[in-house]
């Protein structure tokens, strides 16, 4: 059956991957023909019987019902809001025979909810991006028609004010095409050891931006499989925040540790990086906003930047399989976790 | 902050006008206080950086001391412009205060939307100086309405 997806068009943009499950009913008896990939107890419960056709979305194609090797259950109508953090390409439908037409009423409203979803985060990621460039040009912009019109003043100060705007205008870009980079990722897997990758960051790149931290290693670090450039990507943008957003007149300290755990649908096992900071920390409440680009906490003049970093973070771990998280009390600092498989998935 | 402009709220009960203004971007802040300086009207302008905070001051004014106009740049930490409307238009100590967004973006549907939330207008920001004159002449009129 083919099945003209308007889902299609996500996947060439920016960073969304869907992961939801319309479900019911004969799921239950789909799914033990299945065989090879039981689900489990708590999701064939969850399962009404009725359906009996299944159809799995895959980049905008409508493929033959196949199963998930892992998968995370949601209902139909979870705010799909929690399916953008999850990186699996995937839409498993499962379509009521005794009611086709309904299924299928059910299955276009989902996909036009979908569909509305992406273009909705689409459109805020571009408003966001418009916003931000078009601040600092109308600002050099209003600054050089001052100078202009109104020679008289401080010219230097006008000067310096213009490079300053220059130089957040510069950062934008850089963020933006880095965060690009990071969405063009060619696989190139290889071990990676986070001890070097580390500590080669604190001898040249934080050094020479004049970054004064102290890290302390808690303990080794593992070898994981991983795109290098990434990972170093990943750990220049989380100690330059920490640098960033340490509290006035402390020295920035960050205690970096690492552990194994379980984590995810399936239980995967992970390396658990962890971050922590001695520094001003964030409102608890902004937890889940955070990683969102363009995302500023401070303000503007206080803490310049282009909000982009923790996005980036986060697209890298997407694409390393992994998760990253925030957690902070507002006050003393925050800690970061990074969870990296054991083993990537094919 | 500046300090020749920002300063304390009593000042408004002095006779001159207080103007609140939410904005964490320090050379708006100092274009805007550049602007009203050359107005023959004395105005008092009070610059908050955060959107929570603007709310806490909002608060902390007795109510003599109340400004004439709250000015709200649109992308700010804390509280976003749409965000600082619902609360202020859902309080009947501030709804009669004019409020104006202004905003580098010029997106019809966040005028619409600010508007709808009780904004007396949505501006773009100028990109140079007589615009802005202009524009900041327009805002402080509704201060004396």
């Amino acid at each position: 059956m083919h099945f003209e997806t308007p889902i299609s068009s996500i996947h060439d943009g920016l960073s969304v991957e869907g992961h939801i499950f319309l479900y019911n009913t004969t799921g239950k008896k789909v799914v033990n023909s299945g065989g090879a990939n039981p689900f489990t107890e708590s999701f064939l419960s969850a399962i009404q019987p009725e359906w009996d056709k299944c159809l799995q979305l895959k980049n905008g194609q409508a493929y033959s019902f196949s199963l998930p090797q892992s998968f995370e259950f949601y209902e139909y109508d979870t705010p799909f809001m929690h399916a953008r953090r999850i990186n699996v390409d995937l839409l498993l439908v499962i379509i009521n025979a005794a009611d086709e037409t309904a299924g299928h009423k059910a299955l276009a409203s989902l996909l036009q909810q979908l569909t509305l979803f992406y273009s909705n985060e689409r459109n805020e990621f571009f408003d966001l991006a418009l916003h931000d460039l078009q601040s600092p040009v109308r600002k050099l912009s209003a600054l050089s028609d001052r100078l202009v019109h109104h020679p008289q003043g401080d010219l230097s100060a006008y000067l310096q004010r213009i490079q300053t705007v220059s130089a957040e205008l510069s950062a934008l870009t850089k963020g933006l095409a880095s965060l690009y980079d990071t969405h063009n990722t060619i696989n190139s897997f290889e071990d990676c050891n986070l001890n070097t990758i580390i500590s080669e960051l604190a001898a040249n790149e934080l050094n020479a931006n004049g970054s004064h931290i102290t890290l302390r290693m808690n303990n080794m670090l593992p070898v994981v499989r991983g795109i290098p450039g990434q990972l170093k990507l990943l750990f220049i943008n989380l100690l330059n925040n920490a640098f960033k957003f340490k509290k006035n007149g402390d020295n920035c300290i960050v205690e970096i540790s690492s552990d194994n755990v379980k984590a995810g649908p399936e239980m995967q096992r992970y390396h658990r990086v962890s971050l922590k900071d001695n520094g001003i920390g964030f409102n608890p409440e902004m937890q889940e906003k955070i990683f969102n680009p363009f995302v500023k906490l401070n303000g503007k003049s206080a803490y310049p930047g282009a909000g982009l970093g923790l996005s980036i973070c986060r697209k890298i771990a997407e694409n390393h399989q992994g998760y990253i998280t925030a957690v902070s009390t507002g006050e003393d600092g925050c800690t970061i976790y990074i969870l990296l498989p054991e083993k990537l998935q094919a | 902050m500046k300090n020749t402009l920002n300063v304390h709220p009593s000042a408004a009960t002095q006779g001159s006008k207080l103007i609140l203004s939410g904005e964490d971007d320090i050379d708006d802040q100092e274009m805007l206080e550049e602007a009203l300086i050359a107005l023959d009207e004395k105005f008092v302008i009070v610059h908050i950086d955060n959107g929570k905070k603007l709310l806490e001051y909002l608060d902390s004014l007795p109510d003599e001391g109340l400004p004439c106009l709250v000015i709200l740049d649109y992308n700010m930490p804390g509280l976003n412009a749409s965000e600082i409307l619902k609360w202020l238009s859902n309080e009947k100590r501030y709804m009669a205060i004019p409020k104006v967004v202004w905003s580098t973006s010029g997106s019809n549907a966040y005028k619409t939307h600010c508007i709808e939330l009780g904004a007396s207008d949505y501006l773009v920001k100028p990109s140079d100086m007589k615009s802005l004159q202009e524009a900041v002449r327009y805002m402080t009129s509704f201060c004396n309405s």
